[in-house]
């Protein structure tokens, strides 16, 4: 249970990290081949139009250029949508967004291309963009999805009803109420989006590229090009880092990279430029709150009631299942007997919004904990009392009418997190620190996770891992899920290792490839770990029941009596004589055992009502606390984030190192949401802020200098060796625990997330006066 | 195997000025002038810039080195950012300089981008050219007709505009160096601690009364709040020759408010321009006294 | 056509470019050295620094034409200029590794560019050089703590002290 000392664990190195320090890993960028031609789209330049007529006779004169296609030059369905089938590979009627893609070129060089894209004529009659996720709500509003039978722009909706609204209110001591808001948030990976697609001469499609879900790539492509899955092959490239921004939008991209290399039969390449990729590809949704909290004198909360309308852009990709995560996570990890939760996902002139680290669970917290601290502000109580009052116990039901499997670790996190942080020491009511230009603050935020897809994706939850062992002891482990620097390459091996006992240098990893294993569901969600380690268990497990009698055999002695670790199998009354993995390996190859396997494993089944919200939503859970120290400059607006300690409840930490870079990674990508990262549009929805000069990542000066990772470790119900997810709670509270600091610093309210130095020395100003103490 | 754009433009390196005086007069209004490159790089990948020559005039020994002459550093228009930090000079009789040089870009940019290049773009953004303004350099420019030299805030007219005409090049910059009393302050609000580009600017020089908390020859001047980067001379009237108290700072640096007219745009708005403009003043100010 | 001779990790390369061609064009398409990464072509993001005349740049601005006499070295040659053992890595590399400061690995190669030529510069810096060093070299996935503590360990090494 108790936190894993740094200092005593061993080094483990990652297995790809050499070829990416010596500049040898290859993206997809780095593919050549010959006879190659570059891929360019005919981008929409409006954001809500009707195409009357697209003139490609000039690009197609083009030398050099050979294809232009639109979309009646489709041979299967146009169609690329992951949930709903509302999104086109190349437009035919209606533009929906800046950059909707209306026809598409490939040339014999990329700047030809550009080129020829931009010499497509296509007549538009132009409409106006519909931005507004309020107004799009409202009926008789115009429809961005008119072929819909639906007659609004509703792209989803979910809600939750618990108990007794009325009943809530009448025992609150305290009603607290705020309208909020949240960013969109662009992923910046340092790659931009890239593949390549070269046609086999046995007529298959290979595609090549960074991407997080070869799965979702293999059905867009095969959808568009009308051909089987067998003949679509689709192979991870290295991948520059994806955060959810590589989840569903290379289907989109690639298919249509696949298209052209269909029609022209040679290898297309398709790379976007930064700016490119910011335009076009998808955001974190944005959303508009509001917020209504009761609760009793102690702290005790007898009502939420929560409404979250977020902005699905022009197509719903994958809405649906943001907002359910959302609905499911807006009252927090907190006992609350009486809710009403209404999430909208509206569909607006923007590119679409998707999927991005956390999921909408990050803006739920921005939610549930900004009103959480106003409760404690309300009541003048300590915001970590309240959250302690309120968090779940084994046994409690959550909001959705079900108790949290195995979440003894909630309330550990929020105790060693207020302990580590020096808490108790340093927190002051909101405002009641320092005077002077500089105030200092301390935030909480406390979340639960559901791990891996949910009740919605229950349909796609079950993993494979194949499992070969060499005649020589090497094991060749091959799965559907991909390292997008996350850690899958180096935290598997060390499970395959503990389950077969052997060392993780003799396992190799093959690249991910839809030829070695049937559709092993997203890398997303935070899942990898968990179902290709079960997986993995199952194959290492027929493995064992294969090879283990062979062993007791070979040393004379039982089965059950053998011991196989770190290489080595011996009958453990006589550990001195031993036998070597090789030997064991080589014993078994002259024996004829069978020595491949595929594990497979489906995630326990999670229920959800449409109507009521009551269900297990999830199959486990995480839990982490957070606390930020912040220094504001109320001159500037600027705030220095100092401290970040995380408290993980990680079930179990197979690779703490890789828990500390994706909890220290959080803590970068959620203070950026929290400060900095401010995506800009002009008036007709076009994105201003495309490049690093203006959309502000954190750099190394604005790293956070101590941020503190602790792994709490109550094993999990369902994860192998009891692991819990980590990669997205690790951003999830980030951001809220900035905005409650932010807010206990200086003592005004923070109701929207970028808090960006302006916004904040502007709020700053206005209620501090004229000055604002500039003058002080 | 070569790239695989066609060409676009030409290219002359040339090692003398009377190359690229021959150059320029040779391509007229299309050819472009290239130093550094950090900024017009970005413009031809963007296609913004569409030059028929280029003509590169870095190696032009005459636009190198950094020297001291009477009372004037002489300093070469492609002197680089990181150069003028290393400059022992600099740092002894303009280390005003030096502390804008520092906030340029990042250590990528400083070591290729060029003082001249950051005056000639005439951008109001430019972090090099307010402590040039503040310090009353002047910039020599010289085309086959001579020399001349201008102040150098006078050099540039509205963005991306300035008083440099058709085969006149930037060559070198003169800096008065400072007297032991002067005093001065960089001060930037950008988006980041680096890597960034001004959201607004302040650079202030003055000569302290010795003993007291009293300026002249007080000279302010600002970036990212006008169409150049500009003077600010109420604010200079408003500080100089007074003695700066801490509870009346605010209240002089509102001055500032006359000498600037901001704009909204992606970086910030004209209010919260306004606004910092005043904050950085005061407080390089109060660190100051 | 411009020929331009320079070199490059040490081997001196002749190579034809045109006058818009960027250096990282020309060490990625013309000379087949792919570690330097494009990010945003901007000199923004810093994935493409390499050394030129000792120097960190991005080759995203540097036009190719310019680099005449000039000597570069990208990631593939900073391995050769700490003189370990044959096929060795630097020690910054190897710190990379050892502290787990990769992730997805896109910025690492001018990552470690610009920490090398920081460590050549100055032995043993303070955070604020070190912040400064890497300010024009973006990275998304680690919050840049590892990537500190992997160049505080390279300075160590190669000062003798680990």
């Amino acid at each position: 249970m108790s936190a894993n000392p740094p200092a005593q664990r061993d080094i483990v190195r990652r297995p790809d990290a050499r070829a990416k320090v010596t500049g040898k890993a290859v993206y997809a960028a780095d593919l050549i081949r010959s006879s190659m031609l570059f891929a360019s789209i005919v981008e929409s330049p409006h954001p809500f139009a009707r195409v009357r007529h697209v003139d490609a006779a000039d690009a197609r004169a083009m030398d050099g250029v050979e294809a232009v296609l639109t979309a009646a030059d489709i041979p299967g369905r146009n169609q690329i949508g992951v949930i709903q089938k509302d999104q086109p590979a190349i437009v035919s009627d209606w533009v929906r967004h800046p950059g909707d893609c209306v026809a598409l070129v490939a040339a014999d060089s990329p700047d030809l291309a550009h080129r020829a894209a931009q010499a497509v004529r296509v007549d538009y009659e132009v409409l106006e963009p519909q931005l507004d996720t309020l107004k799009n709500l409202e009926r008789n509003h115009p429809l961005i999805h008119p072929e819909r039978d639906q007659r609004d722009n509703l792209c989803s909706r979910h809600k939750i009803r618990r108990g007794d609204m009325e009943a809530g209110w009448r025992e609150a001591d305290v009603v607290v109420e705020a309208d909020l808001e949240t960013g969109a948030q662009e992923h910046m990976y340092l790659e931009p989006m890239a593949c390549l697609v070269t046609p086999e001469p046995d007529g298959r499609l290979r595609v090549e590229g960074s991407m997080q879900c070869p799965y979702y790539v293999q059905a867009a492509v095969a959808s568009v090009t009308g051909l089987p899955f067998s003949k679509v092959r689709v192979i991870q490239g290295t991948t520059g880092g994806g955060f959810g921004g590589k989840e569903d939008t290379p289907s989109e991209f690639f298919s249509r990279c696949a298209l052209l290399a269909q029609a022209v039969d040679r290898p297309v390449k398709l790379f976007l430029d930064r700016e490119q990729d910011v335009r076009l590809t998808s955001k974190r949704h944005p959303t508009r709150m509001h917020y209504r909290v009761g609760a009793k004198q102690d702290g005790t909360l007898t009502a939420i009631e929560a409404r979250i309308v977020g902005d699905a852009g022009a197509y719903a990709t994958l809405t649906p299942v943001v907002m359910y995560r959302s609905t499911v996570h807006a009252c927090g990890p907190y006992r609350v007997p009486n809710a009403c939760v209404d999430t909208f996902g509206v569909y607006t002139n923007r590119v679409p919004s998707g999927a991005f680290r956390g999921f909408g669970a990050p803006q739920a917290c921005f939610g549930i904990e900004t009103m959480m601290d106003r409760v404690a502000t309300a009541l003048q109580l300590d915001p970590c009392e309240v959250r302690l009052r309120n968090a779940l116990r084994p046994g409690d039901e959550a909001v959705t009418s079900h108790a949290l499997p195995s979440c003894d670790g909630l309330e550990d996190t929020i105790r060693v997190a207020r302990e580590r942080s020096g808490w108790s020491q340093n927190w002051h009511p909101p405002g009641a620190g320092s005077t002077g230009r500089y105030r200092d603050g301390m935030g909480m935020a406390t979340i639960h996770y559901g791990n891996s897809l949910g009740s919605p994706g229950w349909y796609l939850d079950a993993s494979g891992a194949h499992l070969q062992v060499n005649r020589d002891g090497s094991v060749a482990l091959a799965i559907g899920h991909t390292e997008l620097g996350q850690g899958v390459l180096t935290v598997l091996p060390l499970i395959v290792a503990q389950a077969l006992g052997v060392t993780r240098e003799h396992v190799t990893m093959r690249p991910v490839d839809t030829d070695n294993l049937p559709d092993c569901g997203p890398t997303v969600a935070s899942r990898a770990t968990i179902m290709s380690g079960n997986a993995i268990l199952d194959a290492a497990g027929q493995l064992l029941d294969r090879l283990r009698p062979l062993g007791a055999k070979l040393l004379d002695g039982e089965e059950d009596e053998l011991q196989i670790e770190e290489g080595k199998l011996y009958i453990r009354s006589d550990p001195e004589n031993f036998m070597t993995w090789e030997e064991l390996a080589e014993e078994a190859f002259l024996a004829n055992v069978h020595l491949a396997a595929v594990g497979w494993w489906v995630a326990p089944p999670s229920t959800f009502d449409s109507e009521t919200g009551v269900g297990t939503c999830y199959f486990q859970y995480a839990y982490a606390t957070h606390v930020a120290r912040v220094q504001v400059d109320t001159w500037t607006g600027k705030v220095r984030v100092e401290k970040f300690t995380c408290v993980h409840d990680v079930g179990r930490a197979i690779y703490p190192a890789g828990i500390e870079g994706q909890v220290e990674g959080g803590v970068s990508q959620g203070v950026g949401y929290a400060l900095l990262e401010d995506l800009r549009e002009n008036p007709s929805g076009h994105i201003l802020t495309h490049n690093f000069s203006t959309y502000i990542l954190p750099s190394a000066m604005e790293a956070v200098p101590d941020v503190e990772t602790v792994c709490l470790e109550y094993p999990a119900p369902h994860g192998p060796l009891g692991v819990r997810s980590v990669g997205e709670p690790a951003i999830i509270p980030v951001a809220s625990a900035v905005a409650c600091a932010i807010a206990n610093a200086i003592g005004l309210p923070v109701d929207r997330i970028p808090c960006t130095a302006e916004r904040l020395r502007l709020a700053w100003r206005s209620a501090a006066g004229e000055g604002g103490e500039i003058e002080a | 195997m070569t790239a695989q754009t066609p060409t676009r433009f030409g290219y002359l390196r040339c090692s003398s000025l009377e190359d690229v005086f021959k150059a320029v007069a040779d391509h007229g209004e299309r050819a472009r002038i290239v130093a550094g490159g950090t900024d017009l790089v970005v413009g031809l990948q963007g296609r913004r810039l569409d030059p028929c020559m280029l003509v590169d005039l870095v190696r032009v020994p005459e636009l190198h080195g950094i020297e001291k002459a009477d009372d004037c550093l002489r300093i070469g228009a492609a002197t680089t950012y990181s150069q003028l930090l290393e400059s022992d000079l600099v740092s002894a009789h303009a280390p005003l300089l030096q502390q804008a040089a520092v906030e340029v870009g990042s250590v990528q940019i400083r070591n290729l981008g060029t003082l001249g290049g950051n005056l000639a773009n005439a951008s109001p953004a430019a972090d090099g050219v307010p402590p040039l303004v503040a310090l009353g350099a002047e910039v020599e420019l010289v085309s086959r007709n001579g020399t001349r030299r201008v102040l150098c805030e006078n050099f540039a007219t509205g963005p991306g505009q300035s008083v440099l005409e058709a085969g006149e090049i930037v060559v070198a910059f003169l800096v008065p160096v400072c007297h032991e009393h002067d005093e001065g302050f960089f001060s930037k609000l950008g988006p980041r601690d680096q890597q960034a580009i001004s959201i607004v600017s302040v650079t202030f020089s003055g000569r302290r009364v010795a003993g007291t908390r009293r300026y002249e020859s007080v000279r302010i001047a600002c970036g990212s709040v006008a169409p150049t980067v500009v003077r600010a001379f109420r604010a200079e009237e408003a500080l100089s020759g007074i003695e700066l108290e801490p509870e009346t700072l605010f209240r002089s640096s509102r001055a500032i408010l006359a000498d600037i007219s901001p704009i909204d745009d992606v970086r910030g708005s004209a209010e919260y321009r306004r606004d910092q403009a005043v904050g950085l003043l005061r407080s390089g100010l109060e660190a100051l006294l | 056509m411009i020929l331009v001779s320079f070199e490059v990790n040490g081997t001196a390369v002749r190579v034809e470019v045109e006058p818009q061609d960027t250096l990282l064009d020309v060490l990625r398409q013309s000379l087949g050295l792919l570690g330097s990464k494009e990010g945003c072509a901007e000199g923004e993001c810093g994935a493409c620094t390499v050394l030129l005349d000792g120097l960190p740049v991005t080759a995203c601005l540097v036009l190719a034409a310019k680099v005449e006499g000039c000597s570069v070295t990208t990631i593939e040659g900073v391995a050769s200029m700490w003189k370990g053992e044959e096929g060795a890595l630097h020690p910054v590399q190897e710190a990379f590794i050892d502290v787990g400061a990769v992730q997805c690995g896109y910025c690492i190669p001018g990552m470690i560019v610009s920490a090398v030529s920081l460590l050549e510069r100055d032995p043993s810096p303070d955070e604020k050089t070190l912040r400064q060093a890497l300010a024009g070299n973006f990275c998304r996935c680690t919050g840049y703590n590892k990537i500190f503590e992997a160049v505080r360990r390279a300075a160590n090494r190669m000062g003798g002290d680990l």
